[in-house]
């Protein structure tokens, strides 16, 4: 009776002087509680508060619904403004047809629900009843009431302060602006969750029912941008993924990286760099019939066919330093189409010493050019 | 949809390789006083937009990106001609549209935006058209990778070493 004591606490910090017995103290109490039950005011309890008013709550005809929906909605309309537990609480519990209420729910609970925690699942079942009789009333203004009732599960009140308070918490989370709207509980429920983690429609939309074009129109919308999804998972490979979050960073990633690829594949278009030398040294570059492969296959006959495989360097080196003399870009050029680079001489002997190996087929040649005109390539290290 | 995508590649290869041809045989631009490695980065630059455009040009002006695309490429090679040095990015674009453009696409909610600063014209559309243009644009990315390689391997293969 963790109330009472709360009551009892407040007694006794109200009279610090007088010291009677505690028996006396607790009587006196008690008769403080009463008085609470008879005045409802600002007071804590809730469970047992109830009950006590349910028992001396005198008997009337049930008030007309749209009272009960005025009568809900003032507290819920307070509990949505601010937290303060006091105002909402005083103002469910002085309202006259508050009582016709309790009696209802008095009634009721005789016929409903578990009892494994008594005044908790009292007060929980005390609220579905209250629902349902509000459903009855069928008005449209208690509606959004509803979806609160039905979409957060009312669990014990870890705290005494006023019934109605958890729900009242679940209704500012679940509900946005209440709408005028004819329901069933139980879809709404659903269809109010749905539409919660959708975005932020202001209707609630039932199962296959919309009633705003606006929520039309979004759905659709959203299925149109479904289905584009479902179509680039496709072509985008690793989709395997369900969030459209993760798939979108997929698509990213892969555009990304197939412009990256185009990017590095132009730096190394090789032929026609192959082809602008040959127009300057070679003769036979003279009869090509123009187009970068016709050129380079000029070239590739022309060196193939004059050099074997070791002077092969020795031709490239030629041709470099003929194109060094007039144009250091076009060298660059040539030197970059055979695949081959400049570096200081120094830098050539510490790369090929430290990556020497015999029998390394598929490592481009380095070529290596110095004022002197030396050519060395990393097959050339082994010797002295 | 493999006979769209054929006929794609062969339209895209014909134009391609012709613009190789176009940036690979002599003339004046090859002659100019830059340096060597200036040179080289040009020309890449120039076979990059040149893939980018007969691209665009392959996969016909029905779409929105290939459009974007070539608007781009025409502004970028009317400014390059004007200008002297092509790295040099006048101010009064730099600050006006681009920005502008780009800031509107970063403000969107993180992923989206990313997309349509890579997709040519992105930040135009809205969601359901970004994504269509992105199938596409991927199709035909994938189309101009494959394309290239195939013209890489075949240039290296026959100056070989």
């Amino acid at each position: 009776m963790q109330p009472c004591s709360r009551e009892m606490a407040a007694g006794g910090l109200n009279s610090p002087t007088t010291t009677p017995p505690s028996h006396q103290f607790q009587l006196h109490d008690l008769h403080q509680i009463h008085g609470h039950f008879d005045h409802p005011s600002s007071a804590a309890a809730a469970d047992d508060f109830l009950d006590q008013f349910l028992s001396s709550a005198a008997s009337s005809p049930w008030s007309s619904s749209a009272a009960a929906a005025d009568l809900i909605k003032s507290p819920w309309a307070d509990l949505a403004a601010d937290d303060d537990n006091v105002a909402a609480g005083n103002g469910f519990f002085d309202d006259p047809s508050a009582v016709s209420l309790a009696a209802k729910l008095r009634h009721h609970q005789i016929n409903g629900g578990n009892n494994t925690n008594g005044n908790h699942n009292n007060n929980n079942n005390s609220k579905m009843m209250l629902q349902q009789q509000l459903l009855m009333a069928g008005d449209g203004a208690p509606a959004p009431l509803f979806n609160g009732f039905g979409s957060g599960s009312i669990q014990s009140p870890p705290h005494f302060h006023h019934p109605t308070m958890q729900p009242g918490q679940s209704f500012g989370a679940g509900g946005g602006g209440p709408t005028a709207s004819p329901g069933k509980a139980q879809p709404q429920a659903s269809g109010s969750a749905a539409t919660a983690s959708q975005g932020k429609p202001r209707v609630r939309a039932r199962r296959g029912q919309a009633t705003d074009p606006h929520s039309i129109a979004e759905r659709l919308r959203r299925e149109r941008i479904a289905e584009r999804m479902k179509s680039l998972q496709e072509l985008v490979p690793n989709a395997n993924k369900t969030d459209k979050a993760s798939m979108l960073d997929e698509i990213i990633d892969y555009v990304k990286f197939l412009q990256l690829q185009v990017k590095v594949l132009s730096m190394s278009r090789l032929g026609g760099a192959g082809a602008v030398a040959p127009l300057v040294t070679t003769a036979a570059t003279a009869s090509e019939g123009g187009g970068g492969g016709g050129s380079n296959n000029a070239t590739a006959a022309a060196n193939g066919g004059s050099s074997a495989n070791e002077s092969s360097m020795t031709m490239t080196e030629h041709q470099v330093a003929k194109l060094m003399e007039e144009d250091m870009g076009s060298a660059m050029q040539y030197l970059q189409g055979k695949g081959l680079c400049l570096m200081p001489i120094s830098l050539a002997t510490a790369i090929s010493t430290a990556t020497c190996r015999p029998g390394q087929p598929s490592s481009p040649n380095m070529s290596v050019l110095t004022g002197d005109v030396a050519v060395k390539d990393s097959t050339s290290a082994t010797k002295p | 949809m493999s006979a769209t995508t054929e006929q794609l590649e062969r339209n895209f290869t014909h134009r391609f390789l012709t613009s190789l041809r176009r940036i690979n045989s002599p003339d004046s631009k090859t002659t100019t006083t830059h340096a060597a490695g200036l040179v080289i980065r040009r020309r890449s630059l120039r076979i990059k937009r040149a893939a980018y455009s007969s691209m665009a040009r392959a996969a016909g002006s029905h779409r929105a990106w290939t459009r974007a695309l070539l608007s781009r490429a025409r502004s970028q090679r009317r400014r390059q001609q004007h200008d002297v040095h092509p790295n040099y990015i006048p101010p009064a674009q730099r600050r006006k549209s681009s920005v502008k453009r780009a800031a509107a696409a970063g403000r969107e909610m993180g992923r989206a935006g990313k997309l349509r600063g890579l997709v040519p014209g992105g930040s135009r559309m809205e969601m359901g058209q970004l994504l269509e243009e992105t199938a596409h644009y991927v199709q035909c990315l994938a189309v101009q990778v494959r394309v290239m390689q195939a013209v890489a391997d075949h240039f290296s293969s026959s100056s070989s070493m």
